[in-house]
């Protein structure tokens, strides 16, 4: 997982996009499905495409009539939520294809046809009209695993759960890594976190040289993505 | 590389010839705000190659301050504020350079001046002996 002191490197510089973030509110999008207070999201308005839904739009900026409906900005396939770890690990933007043996792994759910319910993992969810898209390329909601235990992460819910809760021990000084009213169930059935042996967290270094490669990225990512749909729509 | 002052935002005979060159991608106009018709800071924008006037409706932006991000009518397909063109003509801040490699390679490349590096290299567990742990530790996993 991401070192939480990059993890509050973000939070604190999530101030600098809030432009951006109200452009694409005026826009209809509902961006507390996106960010909240100290939110770890790295790209609000970007979303993985849906199947189905999405096929005309998937790796596209969405124009601005079409927002409101698709409530993005962009469609994207998973390449934005790999870019923190291109940056902080390989230092340039991903070049599709990430570390040998791993996929990037999304550890809550953030789009409407995910296999398992999200109900079983997280209480406060019930009266939300949207899922939580933010998850997506939130900091603390993804990392790469081997790829044998892709398949476990996706759809074991015991695993699914221990891996949940080590996310919110480790982050939750750093950031919320839920949105306000939300919590994580527990099951006197669960795994405990203490009996397992954890990664230690990557990507934090003292320059912050390859970080603030990034946050300028994301700057201008968001930039062109915001005013791309602008000139969409004149 | 050439830059130069400019009392107002206009493109020269010089400008158009460098415009024309097959290495030049546009122009780069650095402006500064004043902290009085406009915020202080910095910001670029650019004049595409392909542009066809002197219109400042040519410009983009490269990169700019947040206080730079105001968005309304009064702007061009680009989102840059006729207000900030006023000021750039008023103040005569404009300073403006030939671009002579692709724009996008400008936008994207990290400004940390360092190599790209490989992926790290972990190890990686044994598909068997992972499955056969699981299978242990949750019977219901398939």
């Amino acid at each position: 997982m991401i070192d939480p002191r990059v993890v509050e490197s973000i939070v604190r510089n999530n101030t600098l996009i809030q432009p951006f973030v109200e452009s694409m509110r005026e826009d209809g999008i509902r961006m507390d499905a996106y960010v909240w207070d100290n939110s770890p999201c790295l790209f609000p308005g970007i979303r993985r495409a849906v199947g189905g839904t999405d096929a005309d739009l998937k790796k596209k900026v969405v124009p601005r009539h079409l927002r409101a409906e698709k409530q993005a900005i962009y469609i994207d396939d998973n390449s934005y939520a790999k870019q923190l770890w291109a940056f902080l690990l390989t230092n340039g933007n991903f070049a599709n294809h990430g570390p040998i043996g791993y996929e990037l792994a999304h550890l809550f759910h953030h789009k409407s046809d995910s296999d398992t319910d999200t109900s079983d993992e997280i209480d406060g969810l019930e009266n939300r009209e949207d899922p939580i898209s933010g998850f997506f390329t939130a900091a603390t909601s993804c990392a790469f695993i081997p790829k044998s235990l892709a398949r476990v992460t996706d759809l074991n819910l015991s695993a699914r759960r221990l891996i949940q809760r080590r996310v919110y021990e480790l982050y939750q000084g750093a950031c919320n890594p839920l949105p306000p009213g939300c919590s994580l169930k527990s099951d006197p059935a669960d795994w405990h976190t203490s009996e397992f042996e954890w990664a230690p967290a990557v990507g934090y270094s003292e320059s912050g040289t390859a970080l603030n490669a990034l946050l300028k990225f994301r700057f201008d990512e968001l930039q062109r993505l915001v005013e791309n749909s602008n000139a969409n729509a004149a | 590389m050439h830059t130069v002052s400019r009392p107002y935002f206009r493109l020269t005979r010089d400008d158009w010839t460098a415009l024309s060159r097959p290495n030049c991608m546009g122009l780069e106009m650095n402006i500064t705000g004043d902290g009085k018709n406009w915020k202080q800071g910095k910001l670029t924008l650019r004049v595409p190659k392909d542009a066809s006037s002197r219109s400042w409706k040519h410009l983009e932006y490269i990169s700019q301050l947040p206080s730079f991000a105001k968005k309304g009518e009064n702007s061009n397909s680009s989102g840059v504020p006729s207000e900030l063109i006023g000021c750039i003509v008023q103040q005569g801040i404009a300073r403006i350079r030939p671009i002579t490699e692709p724009s996008q390679t400008t936008l994207r490349r990290p400004r940390n001046d360092q190599q790209r590096v490989p992926w790290p290299v972990w190890e990686v567990p044994d598909d068997q002996l992972v499955k056969k742990t699981l299978m242990e530790i949750t019977p219901s996993f398939e």
